[in-house]
């Protein structure tokens, strides 16, 4: 099953949709996709706007490759469950964001060796049908971060 | 933010944020309309808080944004309160206007991967990551 993941945006993402249907008829094999806010119902692959997250994070893992949308949540959902993730980011150019962040998350996944970037949808049947391998052990360096933040907090309730 | 909830462990920990379906399960929120770039919003916001954090009395903000955090800190200036700033794992390389805002206003200023310490100046700090792996440099 591929799984397609267009996140909570509020503008359309037509051009995965309509990718994710060619798939689903070319290949035969199972399509979910998470429409979100997008408007353009899929023809031929199962759908759905938003499910709990826990859900989805469930039809995540019993996916064998996970197509998303280049937001940060869906990335990080993605690296989470440890499925081969091929990532595609909206571009404002087809009025599918503001501006072009998501190329740089997009990039920033695939230097990192977690996923593949997509970013012309004629590649996204080879992307799945070969998917890029799996970041074993991705684990986000959080500790410090947290560590930082507590300590402002130690600091500024010893102030008080 | 919900991922920095254990760093603030132990304190009253109030938010402020817009109205979404996430939002709403908060324990202590106080939810606005998504103000964007409405200045009519932004005015209303500046009022709310003002009674806020007379009611509140806050000892800290933290925030990852977005444009939500511009009214808090202004408020929090007028209340001497500090501010820490996480700039939203969304921005790589390129820097939020949020963030530049806040990179003058915020008394403790971290960006979530390395790629853009090189677009703020030296208080931008990198000091891990709730997305990427980069050790601390």
């Amino acid at each position: 099953m591929i799984y397609v993941t267009l996140g909570t945006m509020f503008l359309g993402f037509d051009r995965l949709v309509e990718a994710a249907d060619a798939i689903a008829v070319d290949t035969g094999e199972q399509v979910i996709v998470q429409l979100g806010l997008s408007p353009r119902r899929p023809a031929h692959c199962a759908w759905f706007d938003f499910l709990p997250h826990a859900s989805c994070l469930e039809i995540q893992r019993h996916a064998r490759v996970i197509v998303g949308h280049a937001g940060i949540g869906t990335a990080m959902d993605a690296l989470q469950v440890q499925r081969p993730f091929v990532i595609v980011p909206r571009l404002k150019r087809y009025n599918e964001h503001m501006n072009d962040h998501q190329m740089e998350i997009a990039e920033a996944v695939e230097r990192r060796g977690w996923g593949r970037m997509v970013v012309d949808m004629a590649e996204l049947p080879l992307a799945c049908a070969v998917p890029p391998e799996v970041a074993e052990g991705y684990a986000p360096n959080k500790a410090p971060l947290l560590a930082a933040v507590r300590k402002m907090v130690d600091r500024v309730a010893e102030g008080r | 933010m919900l991922q920095l909830q254990e760093a603030l462990a132990g304190h009253e920990v109030f938010y402020f944020c817009y109205e979404a379906d996430t939002t709403r399960r908060l324990d202590k929120a106080y939810l606005v309309p998504n103000m964007a770039k409405n200045p009519i919003e932004f005015l209303k916001n500046l009022l709310r808080l003002h009674r806020i954090f007379w009611r509140e009395r806050p000892d800290l903000i933290v925030s990852t944004g977005a444009e939500i955090a511009i009214p808090v800190i202004l408020v929090g200036k007028l209340f001497r309160v500090p501010a820490l700033y996480i700039e939203c794992g969304a921005q790589v390389v390129r820097p939020s206007v949020t963030g530049r805002v806040m990179y003058w206003l915020a008394d403790e200023f971290y960006v979530q991967w390395p790629e853009l310490l090189q677009a703020y100046g030296p208080k931008a700090r990198y000091s891990g990551s709730l997305i990427d792996e980069s050790p601390i440099p």
